[in-house]
């Protein structure tokens, strides 16, 4: 009996200490958390850059090499005409000189003088979907901070920016929106007063847009919005976009395209709705010379135009 | 034998039972650091009589709608709460628990430097003392702030927001007293939340919530809570006091000051002759009740007092020295 | 008999060492852990995101910011019911409905609960995801919820709604005033103006409620972490008569009680005359210890808030019983609730 009654004993622990690991509840999320964000903040603080104006008012900023710093353009405003530095971690100062901007990204581009000791440009993160978790530092508060949250949003403002639910205020704008990685998302920039600060609606450009500017920015352009002077419905029908009107003086007009034209195509860019030329538009810049694809009548056809300024 | 081996194997298997049974409740997360925390946070109500002449967080107090906000039960018997909630001189302070029952209670010691003020209950408070965190948290550690935020709750049940810390570090804000790193959060901080607890994911108290800052350097508003290890500097400070600074003694229900000590606190408020008739509202019966009075209240605290001087009576305001 | 004690030891030791393992994780284990939970989040709102709707929100200007942002909405019926809050729709027997794959349509005010602040439209559209059911009744302080909707009506032409993530803050709030709110969840998820009449959902994607009040501080008018829905459970007493096109009233008793806890139950302070609760013979003193109803179970009143909350999610004409102690007895009263007068 003392065998076999010993078996089954073990073969009911088996089965019990299986049931236990089955039914373990999973820890919650917050528990591993606590042990990812930090490692994330301590990685992502490697690209943060404290930006000084010359009255003293402290941004963020994000290294991209060890010597460029990209903040928002209102970030750039709010720190004031004169000298701008960048304060490394050990509390040396180099100056930065504004580079190239990006109107359309409402970024600007700041060259340091030297390199900057300690600053690391940080690898991309994976595009975001509403869902993807993510962090904000800053450095407005003289010391780095992080912020948590979540992306809530990739469409706003014609897919422009990423909108996320972590809060976002003076002491972050300009700075990095990091995964629970600490891998760059984005930057954060500063919209709009009318949605609040820390109301969790806040905005962030999302890294891929930027560094598709990249090269153009360190060569110290300043990218104005292109403007082609044509305007489309609000709703698109799927199968191009129909020109409600075309500014004769404009260059489309001046290519000789007419209302009812129907876009197909914008720098290689299929525009099957209103909302696929919208988003096109947004990433031309003034001056760009690209080729429009059009169709009248059933007839496909092409041009090739300077965008415009706005 | 066999009997103690099946009584051996009984209890191994009925103890790792019953710990997989307390697992989940012990578990790090927010419902489990609520359900620790929320018993031991109670709401403090105050009234008084004027306005504490010295107000540095009066901005913060436009914004709250009722003269109350929360507390921490540290020991039993004992609310810790943010040095904002005394407000008034001569306060007098309603504590609510959890279940609804509100008791009254006392001023033992307040120090605005450190930000905390710690009550007294009378009668028997309930709650069960909440245990405090043993060290600083990291930046992105998750965090929960319990308080009251708006006074929505009728019942005075706590409310959570669950955030993170944003830093430990020193904000530049008017109202910000405490001069040592404080632990800035992204938690949801309103009024009513000051004096609850910042909690981390088991529960223990991180800090004292205070009202929002808005720092200097970005115009905006930051929320912070006052790191627990301020408790024991405010503990250190029980029973020993402040002082005016004076020689005097206390006859016919008044201070009757004798000399004024050269740079002390009182120098150049009071004069040889004065009369102090109360401190912060209260009468100084005899001499006992002016002991009280400054054992209660940690140097660095401005009180006013209501002078007698060639019979013309006044109020005057000064700043606690420090007894030693 | 040294074989005999290896086994069950081994066993142990195996035991301890697995209920071990839970508590510390490794830092990469930990990674996945919240990438997983980050993959759950992204496919519930990926998910969900199809039963959520703008409502009456105009388009965008020229920069892109709204210029003027209206509310959101819940699809809870494939036949095209969607539930709203009242104060987005007021004064309009129409709204313009935009679900997230970019359609926008014409949607009818079936019904409203003005008082409760939820208005039912319909909608003629195929092809509509209904929002699954959870119970709010079941909603702990801590658990996690995510709120969806238009905040800001920064959805534009998109219609696509924006998600936040929080937790539910307190339960059993009761807001008053023109709009009463029972029983309603608190949440620190930001919900903003636009969010209104949104779903907040639990993290199994199922409906817990209907945003639609924020507290906001100063003249500030946005999230500051205090947001407050209506129970789901509160809204299921009323879904019937906005299904049938029947507008609802919330309940009234007609008693004055005191609103600060003494002891057992509710005090009766006063009754009002020619109200439901005079009818059926409540006087004052009396002690208020339990409600029970239809759809309401039995509800212990431990403080007064519980009878505010209790009364106030029922529709009039519900019939409740109170149990009372009057003289030191313990008796029943039956009520059926009236109409409560406007404000």
């Amino acid at each position: 009996m003392s065998r076999r009654a010993l078996w089954a004993v073990a073969l009911a622990t088996v089965a019990i200490v299986g049931l236990q690991v089955h039914a373990a509840p999973e820890r919650d999320p917050a528990a591993a958390l606590a042990e990812v964000l930090p490692a994330a903040i301590a990685r992502g603080r490697r690209c943060l850059v404290r930006v000084e104006g010359p009255t003293g008012r402290v941004r963020s900023g994000v290294a991209v090499t060890t010597s460029l710093v990209l903040t928002g353009l209102d970030t750039f405003r709010e720190l004031g005409e004169g000298e701008l530095h960048a304060l490394t971690p050990a509390g040396r100062r180099v100056e930065l000189r504004p580079l190239g901007r990006d109107l359309r990204l409402r970024v600007v581009a700041l060259e340091a003088q030297a390199e900057l000791p300690g600053v690391e440009p940080l690898p991309r993160a994976a595009p975001a979907q509403p869902g993807r978790l993510c962090l904000v530092l800053g450095a407005g508060l003289g010391e780095p901070t992080a912020t948590f949250g979540m992306v809530s949003a990739t469409d706003r403002f014609q897919g422009r920016v990423y909108q996320v639910d972590a809060p976002v205020d003076r002491s972050n704008f300009g700075g990095p929106l990091l995964d629970v990685e600490g891998d760059l998302l984005g930057l954060v920039i500063h919209v709009d007063d009318r949605l609040g600060r820390r109301s969790g609606v806040g905005f962030a450009i999302p890294f891929a847009r930027i560094d598709a500017a990249l090269p153009r920015l360190m060569a110290g352009e300043v990218l104005e919005p292109g403007w082609l002077g044509g305007r489309v419905p609000r709703l698109g029908d799927g199968e191009g976009v129909a020109l409600r009107s075309v500014d004769p003086d404009g260059p489309l007009g001046q290519a000789g395209l007419q209302a009812g034209d129907r876009i197909q195509r914008l720098d290689g860019r299929p525009t099957p709705t209103s909302a696929a030329f919208r988003a096109a538009l947004l990433d031309l810049v003034a001056g760009q010379r690209i080729e429009v694809v059009f169709s009248r009548d059933g007839v496909e056809r092409r041009v090739t135009i300077n965008c415009g300024r706005r | 034998m066999r009997a103690r081996l099946w009584a051996a194997w009984a209890l191994i298997l009925s103890a790792a039972w019953l710990s997989s049974q307390e697992a989940p409740r012990r578990a790090p997360s927010p419902v489990g650091a609520i359900a620790a925390s929320a018993p031991g946070v109670v709401r403090v109500e105050v009234r008084g009589t004027r306005p504490r002449p010295d107000d540095r967080w009066q901005l913060f107090r436009r914004l709250r709608e009722r003269p109350g906000a929360a507390g921490v039960v540290v020991a039993p018997g004992q609310v810790l709460t943010h040095a904002s909630l005394v407000r008034y001189v001569d306060p007098q302070f309603t504590v609510t628990d959890v279940a609804g029952v509100r008791h009254p209670a006392h001023l033992l010691q307040v120090d605005d430097s450190l930000e905390l003020a710690l009550l007294q209950v009378e009668g028997h408070l309930a709650a069960e003392p909440l245990r405090l965190a043993p060290e600083l948290p990291r930046a992105g550690a998750p965090v929960l702030a319990l308080g009251d935020p708006f006074l929505a709750a009728r019942d005075a049940q706590p409310a959570a927001s669950c955030g993170v810390i944003e830093g430990v570090l020193a904000l530049d804000a008017p109202e910000v007293a405490y001069r040592e790193p404080v632990l800035v959060t992204d938690a949801a901080i309103n009024p009513g939340s000051e004096g609850g607890p910042l909690v981390d994911l088991e529960g223990r108290v991180l800090g004292i919530l205070a009202p929002l800052a808005e720092d200097r350097r970005t115009g905006d508003y930051a929320g912070y809570a006052v790191p627990i290890a301020a408790l024991e500097r405010l503990r250190a400070q029980l029973g020993r006091g402040a002082t005016l600074g004076v020689v005097g003694r206390v006859r016919d229900g008044a201070l009757e000051v004798e000399r004024v000590l050269d740079g002390g606190p009182a120098a150049g408020v009071l004069l040889p002759g004065d009369r102090v008739l109360s401190l912060d509202g209260a009468p100084l019966a005899d001499a006992q009740a002016l002991h009280r009075a400054l054992r209660q209240r940690a140097a660095g605290v401005a009180v006013q007092l209501e002078v007698e001087r060639s019979g013309a009576r006044r109020q005057v305001t000064l700043t606690l020295g420090s007894a030693r | 008999m040294t074989r005999a004690w290896l086994v069950p030891a081994a066993l142990a030791v195996a035991l301890l060492a697995t209920s071990g393992a839970r508590s510390g994780a490794e830092p990469r284990a930990s990674l996945a852990e919240v990438r997983r939970f980050e993959a759950h989040l992204e496919g519930l709102i990926a998910r969900l995101s199809s039963s959520v709707v703008t409502i009456g929100a105009l388009v965008d200007d020229e920069e892109g910011l709204p210029v003027k942002s209206g509310g959101s909405g819940v699809v809870i019926d494939p036949a095209g019911f969607v539930l709203t809050n009242d104060h987005v729709t007021e004064g309009q027997d129409e709204a313009e409905v935009g679900f997230a794959d970019g359609r926008v349509v014409t949607g009818r005010v079936v019904a409203r609960d003005r008082q409760g602040d939820l208005a039912l439209l319909q909608v003629d559209a195929s092809g509509l995801v209904a929002a699954e059911f959870g119970d709010s009744t079941a909603l702990v302080p801590g658990q996690r919820v995510l709120a969806l909707g238009n905040p800001f009506g920064l959805a534009g032409e998109s219609q696509r709604p924006a998600a936040s993530l929080g937790i539910v803050s307190a339960t059993q709030r009761f807001i008053g005033g023109s709009k009463v709110y029972g029983e309603a969840i608190q949440i620190d998820a930001p919900v903003n103006p636009g969010n209104s009449g949104g779903p907040l959902f639990d993290l199994e994607g199922r409906l817990v409620g209907i945003n639609g009040r924020i507290s906001v501080r100063g003249a500030a008018r946005h999230n500051v972490g205090v947001g407050f829905a209506i129970p789901l459970h509160q809204i299921q007493l009323v879904l019937d008569d906005l299904r049938a096109g029947r507008d609802v009233e919330r309940g009234y008793l007609g008693v004055r009680f005191l609103t600060e806890k003494q002891g057992q139950g509710v005090v009766v302070r006063d009754v009002l005359p020619r109200t439901p609760a005079s009818a059926a013979g409540l006087r004052s003193g009396d002690r208020i210890l339990a409600v029970e109803g239809q759809g309401l179970g039995r509800r212990a009143i431990t403080h007064p808030v519980r009878l505010q909350n209790a009364l106030s999610i029922l529709p009039a004409g519900s019939q409740v019983v109170l149990v009372l102690e009057r003289d030191g007895q313990r008796l029943q009263v039956d009520v059926v609730l009236g109409r409560r007068p406007p404000q």
